[in-house]
């Protein structure tokens, strides 16, 4: 908040001279005298709202869009075929695609459905989607508003989606889709109290809900990672936070709610359009936003760390594509280039040159390097941006394998996990890291 | 397909489950009475696959009927030419050569195998697990690959003929076959592997709407549905047919490993152990197959005698039986075909009593319903 | 046991105003039971330990016209033997007592025949149509059964509808 005070003081001030820099005769005198008659308010008010779609414009929609091809990608690697790859460079550009067939289909609203609530549905789970990703802090200083009771505020927020579930479900005048917002209100209310739990235990340990102070605790490397921090007690309450969170976001084990071959499609089945693609843009950004609540809370959120495993796999994996790319596709291009023929031309005659074992050996080692080099070495906000979200993908990664994985479960075996097993192992758990803390302080 | 007025109480939900709904594999229709989540009582609604196929075979010949009895069952339909073929050659006394009942048992079994990849593939999809419907599928494709060589078709293969088969096995096939076979009875483990012991896939399936014995042999359960209730009954085995006395392979039998005997995960347990039986009974066949004529003879125009026959095959989902009544002329007079399908619809009514939804969907995928096998 | 012990013990069981006819030289051996005593007839080699046909392997009607057969085509489990047992329902009345006491697989094998061939059965729990709507008209297995050409405004001829000229529907008496 204070970063925009400043912002948009210093934007009036530029406004302010720029005017007085201004001749007497010049068209633009009178608007900008507008302009430095507005308030300081509407201009913070303003600059919240620009920033605000920034972060949903720039960060959310590519987060969900970008996992919906990863979806589709690791599914069709799990299920022997291939998946997208049509659209853009290994069919990464398939979501905007996607997004335009959705937008340009018809919205239909099925007669006798209350179209008011019908049409303002989906914006609740957009809305407490979006909401969250406000107090996530992304890397270093890539946080929109680092509020003090944030892990409160997640919950809070992310239990705006049973409003929306619900409101779809008994709008849209269908029996399926009712049972579905049923079963999805019973399911996310229930898993609310082990998930809430969970969450419970880093803020004991650390002693701040901020989720800046949770990761600043975490600053000193893997051991000090909160999933280890009271032994047993934390490692349990991460799996128990990990299970929730999936049947908070209804993904399967938990997707009764939209339990495709019980009830068609549950609470989204009458949708059609851009409004089903509406649920969807939250689900995958609620994904991300378990992978990140985890991270923060558990895993060393964006903190440069020994062990941050998931990136240097995946950095590894792009630096040596990258490598490849240019070594392969790099030399044929230059010259097709030389003969002056346009970049367009050059990219579809590129011809790629066979590969060479001990070349992708060399490459590999390289990017091997690089990728150590670039997480040791450098201190740089970006790379704890990456650390960040490729932390986050990992586990979005392991959603989707469980996801084209397990069948699902049945209602009443879904609420005997969550009140018999999953609620006393977290008491068991509360009070073991509170004793746990007692003893080591001792 | 009708409709009767549903006595309502005031707790209770009607809920149309199908003709067009994800769980009903092809056109099945329930009325499910449902409290919440609890289902009161589930009322089967045939007919909406109803071709007329019995009347059907009183129009057309004897030979010209053999291409409808392919849609009585389309996902096994060699079993259910095979089975109108017997009751045919039945009636007019015909002794098959050797090498035809042996090409009628190899397309029986390949046709067994994947109509069984369809049943286990398609369970885990009713539970919300996608990919094993896909690498059932998978093997699926190189069954029918091999059947479209045998005789052209991939689907509605028109194969059997009164008195033979109407294709020799081509060039190759029975090393192509047992290649098959060869890479398949891995792929069953890692099948298991994927599904068969998931804790989840257990929990919902173990003692889930045992059927007893008794109550299945009274509502004509047949196949693997029967066999699953513990009851040791092959038609290959006990009335066996074509070769089947030739060959060695046991009946896999329910001994309720998950929970009771009959339940969900019986009927799930049989297909699988099933399959590997017909790849058994495909290796030996393919081993002992004689050389010879593929096709006795029988007149262009069959006119059998008088008389009434009732041959049943072992079909993937239990006796198929035709019962052909001959008035010596051209046509058949009647022709009745039992399908255990039928029978298996019958029994959900009953069984429906007191599950969740989501149990009735597992129930339905359970017995292996097939609808044109239903309404015929 | 043997087809025909397993006749001569019916006979001797049954009088002949009863047990109508029997034959074991064909291809089955078969009784011909009269219709108001099938329900008996049935019952007793249901549950007759010698006999125990506990699996009712089909039900078919067959319309012969004057008469409609309906056949029950009896399997035991036990034994192993079958039989096919028949009767004669008028097809003017067509009425005849219900065995889904007896085997409850023949609810459904009844409500076909009803259906297919518009034999009622006395005694059934549910007796309406399986197969066809409720308001369609005939019984498509009867031998006298015209397809009507529409049903509720749904042309029921192929024919029809690529502008073809009507062909005369196929009959049994044309086919023949």
């Amino acid at each position: 908040m204070n970063h925009l005070v400043l912002a948009v003081e210093a934007w009036m001030k530029a406004l302010e001279s720029y005017t007085m820099s201004l001749s007497e005769d010049s068209i633009w005198l009178p608007f900008f005298g507008i302009l430095n008659q507005v308030p300081q308010e509407v201009w913070l008010a303003v600059s919240m709202f620009l920033s605000a779609s920034m972060i949903l414009g720039m960060i959310i929609a590519p987060i969900a869009g970008f996992s919906t091809f990863v979806e589709r990608r690791v599914a069709g690697r799990i299920q022997a075929r291939i998946g997208c790859n049509r659209v853009g460079p290994e069919g990464l550009l398939q979501f905007l695609v996607d997004g335009v067939k959705l937008m340009s289909k018809e919205d239909h609203i099925p007669q006798g459905a209350d179209r008011f609530l019908f049409k303002l549905a989906p914006y609740f789970l957009i809305l407490g989607a979006f909401m969250s990703f406000a107090c996530l802090p992304f890397g270093k200083y890539i946080v929109v508003s680092n509020i003090n009771v944030g892990i409160l505020y997640l919950l809070a927020v992310s239990s705006l989606v049973v409003i929306g579930i619900l409101l779809a479900g008994w709008s849209s005048n269908n029996k399926w889709s009712l049972l579905g917002a049923m079963r999805s209100a019973a399911q996310i209310v229930s898993y609310e109290v082990p998930l809430g739990m969970s969450l419970m235990i880093p803020v004991m340990l650390v002693g701040s809900l901020s989720l800046a102070h949770l990761n600043r605790y975490q600053a000193e490397g893997f051991s000090s990672w909160l999933i280890f921090a009271a032994g047993p007690f934390t490692f349990i309450a991460f799996f128990v936070y990990f299970i929730s969170a999936l049947a908070e976001v209804n993904r399967t084990p938990f997707d009764l709610p939209e339990a495709e071959s019980e009830l068609v499609s549950g609470y989204n089945t009458e949708y059609s359009g851009i409004r089903w693609g509406l649920f969807f843009v939250a689900e995958y950004a609620n994904m991300f936003l378990i992978g990140g609540i985890a991270t923060t809370a558990f895993l060393g959120g964006w903190q440069k760390s020994v062990a941050n495993i998931p990136f240097l796999v995946f950095s590894l994996f792009f630096i040596f594509f990258a490598l490849l790319k240019i070594v392969f596709y790099g030399p044929a291009f230059v010259q097709s280039l030389g003969r002056k023929k346009g970049v367009l031309f050059a990219l579809a005659h590129t011809k790629v040159r066979s590969f060479s074992k001990p070349l992708v050996l060399v490459l590999l080692f390289l990017s091997v390097l690089s990728s150590v080099g670039l997480h040791v070495l450098s201190d740089f906000w970006l790379v704890s941006f990456f650390v960040f979200i490729s932390k986050s993908y990992f586990f979005v990664f392991i959603i989707m394998w469980i996801r084209w994985t397990l069948p699902r479960y049945r209602v009443d075996q879904m609420m005997d996990l969550c009140w018999k097993r999953f609620t006393p192992l977290m008491f068991v758990c509360v009070m073991g890291t509170a004793l746990w803390m007692l003893w080591s302080q001792r | 397909m009708s409709s009767i007025q549903i006595q309502h109480f005031d707790d209770e939900m009607e809920i149309n489950m199908g003709p067009q709904h994800p769980s009903t594999h092809g056109v099945l229709r329930f009325r499910t009475l449902t409290d919440g989540e609890l289902v009161r009582k589930a009322i089967p609604e045939i007919g909406y696959l109803h071709r007329s196929i019995e009347k059907i075979a009183e129009m057309v010949e004897y030979h010209g009927f053999m291409p409808y009895t392919d849609r009585v069952d389309y996902v096994a339909a060699m079993t259910a030419n095979h089975g109108y073929a017997l009751s045919v050659e039945k009636l007019l006394s015909t002794e098959v050569p050797k090498r035809a009942q042996y090409l009628r048992m190899i397309a029986d079994e390949l046709c067994r195998i994947a109509s069984h990849l369809i049943s286990v593939g398609t369970f885990p999809m009713d539970l919300g697990a996608v990919t094993p419907f896909v690498y059932a599928l998978r093997e699926r494709e190189k069954i029918n690959d091999l059947i479209e060589s045998l005789c052209g078709a991939r689907l509605t293969y028109n194969y059997v003929r009164i008195g033979g088969v109407s294709f020799d096995m081509p060039d190759g096939f029975a090393q192509r076959v047992s290649a098959f076979l060869d890479q398949f009875e891995p792929l069953m483990n890692e099948f298991d592997d994927l599904i068969s012991s998931n804790n989840i896939f257990i929990d919902r399936l173990g003692g889930l709407c045992p059927i007893s014995k008794e109550l299945a042999i009274a509502y004509g359960l047949v196949g693997p549905n029967l066999r699953a209730s513990g009851m040791e009954w092959d038609l290959r085995k006990h009335l066996p047919y074509a070769a089947y006395d030739e060959v060695d392979f046991d009946i896999p039998v329910g001994d309720g490993r998950c929970g009771q005997i009959g339940d969900c995960f019986d009927r799930y347990w049989v297909r699988i152990a099933e399959i590997r039986e017909s790849v058994k009974i495909l290796r030996q066949c393919l081993v002992q197959i004689p050389e010879g004529e593929i096709q006795a003879k029988v007149p262009k125009t069959i006119k059998p005698p008088m008389g009434q026959s009732y041959a049943a095959v072992e079909a993937a989902r239990g006796e198929m039986g035709y019962f052909v009544i001959s008035d010596a002329s051209k046509n058949a007079y009647r022709v009745k075909i039992r399908t255990g399908s039928f029978s298996a619809m019958s029994i959900i009514e009953s069984q429906s009593k007191g599950l969740m939804i989501a149990d009735l969907v597992a129930l339905i995928a359970s017995l292996d319903v097939v609808a044109p096998e239903v309404d015929r | 046991m043997t087809a025909q012990a397993m006749l001569s013990q019916l006979t001797e069981q049954f009088d002949e105003s009863i047990v109508l006819e029997s034959s074991h030289e064909e291809l089955h051996p078969w009784v011909r039971v009269h219709p108001e005593k099938i329900q008996e007839f049935l019952s007793f080699v249901k549950n007759h330990a010698d006999f125990s046909f506990d699996f009712l392997r089909s039900l078919a009607g067959v319309d012969y016209q004057q008469y409609i057969e309906i056949n029950y085509i009896l399997f035991s489990y036990a034994h192993g033997h079958e039989l096919i047992v028949k009767t004669q329902v008028n097809i003017e009345q067509p009425f005849i007592s219900s065995v889904e006491k007896i085997w409850p697989a023949a609810n459904w094998y009844e409500r076909e025949v009803f259906d297919l061939l518009g034999v009622s059965f006395k005694g059934h729990s549910d007796m309406r149509r399986i197969l066809l709507p409720d308001d369609w008209e005939g019984h498509p297995l009867r031998k006298n059964y015209r397809e009507k050409k529409e049903y509720r405004g749904v042309s029921t001829q192929r024919e029809y509808l690529t502008g073809m000229p009507e062909l005369p529907t196929l009959s049994p008496e044309d086919a023949s």
